[in-house]
């Protein structure tokens, strides 16, 4: 208890809840008619890029494109080119894709160019030099299905849930229980780091929770510890936007970053339901 | 007095440029080439045409354009119950809060009075940066002061 205590003293107290939070000596949880009340941390990380275009989408966006491109006023190329220049050599072939695609109502327009300009890299050797280096939209992770890894599935919202050391509903949000004096925001807080450690550059969006959950204890651990027949979890969002857990090994075993389709693979179904609303589909 | 000098200038620069815009005096057929494209692409711009479609061409069109809409419709109103979802269930959880604790639900309420917002905070792009996610962070460290004893 003292060496959970102090390392928060010393640390950034500077917050008035806080300094007041540390200053009561006797940390029981809060309990309040018969449910402890705890404090979970929705932590997700917000979609990387954008996502894939449905095939109805490419089709429409192919379709204005060409129509935009028939009622545009033609570029005047001997303004912009230097007569007999690579550039211009260049930008011909791409007209010449252009006009090519403006026929075959399969092919988009920017395809056409992205073939040629391929092309017209492999056959220079000054435009691999300066060649402008983009990530892949399928990372290393997608492809070694690395559920750690924060760069997986970066057009889906990602949200960690965390393992605890026993057998029945080991995979949840990380949470922990709010203790006397205590205000939520304040014990998720302390929670994720005490859980997942402080390599984390995470912001919480609010005080208020965005969601919450109620659940009876196992009669046996009741029978243990008396005094709460269940608990009440109050979810707080929170963003990431660096690092990466860093399990402390006792609380917590494992973690995952998994997406909300994901989840039911690792928590029980009255788990699932109770948080699945304030997830995002996407 | 001043008005009318800077005018004056003005306009005379506005001569030049006009001069320079006209159509080059044949001299020998040794004009200079560049002049003549600048003024053509500064004050002969063709007309845009709108694409004139009618008949079955037409129909197609409006269909088309018709399906996007819906589609639009539909992504929107997708998105609606999503948000409408996560706000009932935030709704339902402060009064549960409100139910349970009211010291925790006052705290709730009460507004932080330096609100900031991430700068770290980005939209979605195209593709990920090459460098990909900063997996080694550690957080700055605190300055500790100095103790006097």
């Amino acid at each position: 208890m003292i060496a959970r205590t102090l390392p928060r003293m010393l640390g950034k107290g500077a917050h008035l809840s806080r300094s007041f939070a540390t200053s009561i000596q006797a940390r029981a949880p809060l309990v309040s008619s018969n449910y402890r009340i705890a404090s979970g941390i929705v932590l997700s990380r917000t979609p990387q890029i954008t996502r894939d275009s449905t095939p109805f989408e490419k089709a429409y966006f192919d379709y204005s494109e060409k129509l935009e491109r028939q009622s545009a006023i033609p570029l005047p190329a001997d303004f912009y080119f230097k007569k007999g220049s690579l550039a211009e050599r260049r930008w011909k072939e791409d007209e010449a894709a252009r006009m090519k695609a403006m026929a075959d109502p399969k092919l988009s327009l920017s395809e056409a160019v992205k073939e040629t300009q391929v092309k017209q890299e492999d056959a220079d050797v000054t435009t691999q030099m300066n060649k402008f280096e983009t990530g892949s939209r399928l990372s290393e992770a997608d492809k070694k299905n690395d559920i750690k890894s924060l760069n997986r599935a970066l057009q889906r919202t990602l949200y960690l849930i965390v393992k605890k050391p026993r057998d029945q509903h080991a995979w949840q949000f990380p949470q922990g229980a709010v203790e006397e004096g205590e205000y939520l925001h304040d014990a998720a807080e302390r929670e994720l780091e005490e859980e997942c450690g402080k390599n984390m550059d995470v912001w919480f969006v609010g005080r208020q929770p965005v969601g919450h959950y109620a659940y009876k204890f196992p009669e046996d651990h009741v029978a243990k510890y008396p005094g709460a027949t269940g608990a009440k979890v109050f979810f707080m969002k929170a963003h990431v936007f660096a690092g990466q857990c860093n399990p402390d090994n006792k609380e917590v075993v494992d973690f995952a970053w998994v997406t909300k389709d994901e989840l039911p693979n690792y928590v029980s179904p009255e788990y699932f339901n109770a948080v699945k609303d304030m997830l995002s589909d996407l | 007095m001043s008005l009318f000098a800077r005018t004056g200038r003005l306009s005379l620069s506005r001569q030049q440029l006009l001069r320079a815009a006209a159509p080059a005096p044949v001299t020998g057929g040794s004009g200079d080439q560049r002049l003549e494209i600048i003024r053509r692409v500064l004050f002969e711009q063709p007309t845009r045409e709108t694409p004139n479609l009618e008949g079955e061409a037409l129909q197609q069109h409006e269909t088309i354009e018709r399906a996007w809409k819906l589609h639009q419709n539909q992504e929107r109103e997708r998105r609606n119950r999503e948000l409408e979802k996560k706000f009932r269930k935030m709704s339902a959880a402060m009064n549960e809060l409100e139910k349970t604790s009211d010291r925790l639900f006052k705290a709730a309420i009460v507004k932080s009075r330096h609100i900031t917002f991430p700068r770290e905070m980005k939209i979605p792009t195209e593709t990920p940066s090459p460098q990909g996610w900063n997996h080694d962070y550690t957080p700055p460290v605190e300055v500790v002061p100095a103790k006097n004893s």
